[in-house]
């Protein structure tokens, strides 16, 4: 054992300036439909959940079941067309969701989505610059979130395509973090690893959610990933068919 | 040495060296492109200090005394020393009372007793207060960097945050200054940089729902101005086009191309026009008045109608006419032709003669002057005159028979010439005599005759109009040459040489028709290359806007920062396609500037329509493939 403490509190993050502490997220009825001139599909109908800080939310179903569409929703990326949710009791529709994206939630893709001719550490410090940081401090910041997804100094100047699925997912990982917003929505994001990699990246997940109090909801259709969370939502048909509270 | 290195080296985590650096205790040096860390040996050394001084149980602001000089090493220890010597007397009464419960003989022990007895030795400066002093030095470290209030009303909107805040710096006495709106405003109080976010709670008292405002000190940077949000715009553009070279690459030259094909097109039209409107110069269309039937161009008679007609015509210029006279200038000269001129292509055709003249006089003063004249040089010897003398003429003109259909000579009068030029003898068809027409003119006028010129040629000014001319001279009593007619020696015809003029005013007519007719499909074209460049370029692009646009970057930014980017590569390629049509070709420096602008407007108008198709992309289905 170590004589002496180690002093870290272990969060870089309360370093940096957080934006709103997020308490409570409420979703209240909503639907959701794709439609073109030959025909409309309803992807999520009549939704409600809640979901509140320090847990991991694993959302499950087949597929087809509204499970990426609910996750665009919250994301922000598309607007209801019935329903309401509500970010600490404000409505989601009533705000600049360009400013919430920026400021409250990160999404984490299958397809890691980082930018091709962005180095890992450039593309954590994307969501940095649009915050105005400057480059030498976004610089900084960047590479302390990328040591704290467990990525070494020499992968910081790889462009992705340079680097395994695991890595890039943990830049993705590391540049939601660097985002302000405490609300992490993973979309079948081990959807592309091997199993050992998988492993990680929950572990990563889990660790946003019970260390760093954040609300981390996680598509899947992996019942093992979904074993791992916290709470387990099941839908079908667009419809939350079951919530489990996991013990 | 990077980071895992000096783990090694010294035994201290990663997160630990974390610590010490945002602490201010070490600075390793940074690489400026990837921010990684570069430890020295120097590093390394402070390191392992600060783990034995924390070993030490030495305080953080203490140690960075001693490392940064203010306090000597020594000293520390002494006074580390000194307090551990403290701590050990605090907590030897802690100890003396474990040692106490031991020797109970019970478990049930008079705690009051204890309390009393520890409270006792609290006062004389027990390790209890120490604890207490922790918690209020860590609480007011944690006021200052971050505080909250409760707001009086309800907040809901960015405004309401505000005017909370504001309220609670008026309260506090501290100054306030809003650098930046929203629902996550930041803000100065008293200078200091802090941000805000609210939260509703509910109050357990009251049961009410209340909003709770905090406060945090901000420790980034923040790069404020719209002159640094323009320099970084442009910084970004310009990496982006770096980044992708190959298709900047290709905008450029599509751009160039386009604008070389413009410069082209506008170059030829432009020539064609100006080819059309030059053509009378470069095609003059002569006339020439003769005979009824066609066969006499000289020896005519020409009426003073026709004269007028064609000297006030605006139509006709450079109008060449001729009297014929026959003279003599004593009973052994023998009889030789006198020729009155308007200008000396009359008098010399082929333009190759060679005039001596005597003293300043030259063609503009001759065809001014009455009685002087050119003798041909041979005749002037026979005459045994020189240049300068005097000759006495007797002129007979020509006239109408009583038939009408022939000439006879009919005496017109004597007058005196001076002979003021030579006309060196190339062959024997000069004339002898070459004497200023109006000279003749007057002659006639002193004998009471009437005047006809014997030939009349012109050129006509704007041929384009030569069907009005024609009328004109027409009503004058010129008309066109008919061969089946009586041979006659009145000048009533008109020869007109325009079939070369025709021809060439046709064909270059349909071409500038044709190119003037092209110039909206141009323009069109333009306009869909404008729309369609950026469209086929961008398409490889949507995953990268989608995922600015998740990120939180706003669509007009986002779709500001592409245009930005296609516009100044369609700029720098149409710049350097003006630049090269400029200096390869014909083309004016306000030819190309021209077509530049139009082009750029063009095209801007297009690439604003495929920016905005492509700004209306579903980020949502891009992002999950479902587009």
């Amino acid at each position: 054992m170590d004589v002496w403490k180690n002093e870290c509190c272990g969060c870089v993050v309360t370093q940096r300036l957080r934006g709103m502490c997020m308490k409570r997220i409420e979703v209240k009825e909503i639907s959701y439909s794709y439609q073109n001139k030959y025909q409309k599909i309803e992807a999520v109908k009549k939704i409600s959940c809640d979901f509140e800080p320090g847990k991991m939310y694993a959302v499950t179903g087949e597929s087809g079941s509204g499970k990426s569409t609910f996750l665009s929703l919250l994301a922000g990326l598309d607007c209801p067309e019935a329903g309401v949710i509500l970010i600490d009791g404000k409505d989601l529709s009533g705000m600049d969701r360009d400013a919430y994206r920026r400021e409250q939630v990160s999404v984490v893709y299958q397809a890691f989505h980082l930018f091709p001719l962005l180095t890992a550490l450039e593309n954590v410090m994307y969501p940095l610059e649009l915050e105005r940081v400057s480059r030498k401090k976004a610089r900084e910041q960047a590479a302390e979130y990328l040591e704290e997804v467990g990525l070494e100094e020499k992968i910081f100047s790889q462009y992705p395509k340079m680097m395994s699925g695991g890595e890039q997912q943990r830049v993705a990982i590391a540049r939601a973090m660097a985002a302000k917003g405490r609300l992490l929505l993973a979309d079948e994001p081990t959807g592309n690893l091997d199993s050992e990699n998988e492993e990680h990246i929950v572990e990563l997940l889990k660790d946003l959610a019970h260390r760093k109090d954040y609300i981390v909801i996680v598509v899947t259709h992996n019942p093992e990933i979904a074993g791992q969370a916290d709470v387990r939502i099941t839908m079908k048909d667009g419809k939350v068919v079951s919530v489990n509270k996991q013990v | 040495m990077n980071t895992k290195q000096v783990e090694e080296l010294t035994g201290i985590t990663r997160q630990n060296i974390r610590y010490y650096e945002r602490q201010n205790l070490l600075e390793p040096v940074r690489d400026t492109e990837n921010a990684y860390r570069d430890y020295s040996q120097e590093d390394v050394r402070r390191l392992k200090l600060i783990k034995m001084l924390r070993m030490l149980d030495m305080s953080i602001k203490e140690i960075e005394q001693v490392l940064n000089g203010n306090l000597p090493l020594k000293e520390a220890a002494a006074r580390q020393q000194e307090a551990l010597v403290q701590q050990q007397r605090q907590l030897q009464a802690a100890i003396e009372i474990c040692g106490s419960i031991r020797k109970e003989k019970s478990e049930d022990i008079s705690v009051d007793a204890y309390l009393e007895r520890m409270e006792h030795m609290r006062k004389g400066g027990s390790i209890f207060a120490q604890i207490v002093d922790d918690y209020r030095q860590a609480a007011q470290e944690e006021r200052s960097r971050k505080f909250y209030f409760y707001s009086v009303q309800a907040v809901h909107t960015a405004g309401m945050l505000e005017k909370a805040i504001q309220e609670y710096a008026e309260k506090q006495r501290k100054s306030f200054r809003l650098m930046k709106g929203g629902m996550y405003p930041e803000f100065q109080l008293n200078g200091v940089l802090y941000t805000a976010a609210c939260t509703l709670e509910k109050d357990m008292t009251t049961k009410n729902v209340r909003t709770r405002i905090i406060c945090s000190r901000a420790e980034e940077e923040k790069a404020a101005g719209n002159r640094k949000r323009l320099f970084r715009g442009c910084y970004s553009v310009g990496l982006n086009i770096r980044r992708h070279r190959f298709k900047s690459v290709l905008n450029v030259a599509i751009s160039m191309m386009t604008v070389l094909v413009l410069l082209f097109y506008f170059g030829s039209l432009t020539s064609t026009r100006q080819q059309f409107e030059e053509l009378p110069e470069a095609i003059p269309v002569r006339a020439v008045v003769m005979n009824a039937i066609g066969d006499l161009k000289s020896s005519l008679l020409i009426r003073q109608q026709v004269l007028d007609t064609v000297y006030h015509s605006p139509y006709i210029w450079k109008i060449k006419e001729t009297a014929e006279l026959v003279g003599e200038s004593g009973p052994d000269s023998g009889e030789f032709q006198v020729l009155g001129v308007n200008c000396r292509d009359a008098a010399y055709e082929d333009g190759q003669e060679e005039i001596r003249w005597i003293e300043d006089w030259d063609w503009e003063h001759f065809l001014k002057g009455e009685n002087v004249c050119i003798a041909e040089e041979s005749f002037l010897e026979k005459q045994d005159k020189e240049a300068g003398d005097t000759i006495l003429l007797s002129l007979e003109h020509y006239r109408l028979t009583e038939l009408g259909n022939t000439l006879e000579r009919a005496p017109l009068g004597t007058k005196e010439f001076k002979v003021i030029g030579i006309a060196k003898e190339r062959d024997e068809m000069l004339p002898a005599v070459v004497v200023p027409i109006n000279a003749v003119k007057q002659i006639y006028q002193e004998n009471d005759r009437v005047y006809f010129a014997s030939s009349l040629a012109f050129t006509v000014k704007e041929p384009m109009k030569l069907n009005i001319l024609k009328e004109q001279l027409k009503e004058a009593g010129l008309s066109s040459v008919v061969p089946e007619l009586t041979e006659s020696n009145v000048g009533s015809a008109l020869l007109i040489e325009d079939d070369v003029f025709i021809q060439a005013a046709i064909e270059l007519e349909k071409n500038v028709l044709l190119l003037e007719t092209f110039l909206p499909f141009m323009l069109l074209i333009v306009l869909l290359a404008g729309y369609l460049v950026p469209h086929l370029l961008l398409q490889g692009r949507r995953s990268e806007y989608a995922i600015m646009r998740a990120l939180g970057m706003g669509r007009k930014r986002c779709t500001f920062l592409f245009f930005a980017e296609h516009i100044l590569l369609a700029i720098a390629g149409g710049c350097i396609g003006a630049a090269v049509g400029f200096v390869f070709s014909t083309a004016k420096p306000w030819t190309a500037a021209a077509v530049l602008v139009l082009y750029l407007c063009c095209h801007t108008l297009g690439a604003g329509a495929a920016m905005w198709m492509f700004g209306k992309m579903s980020v949502a289905a891009v992002l999950s493939h479902r587009d």
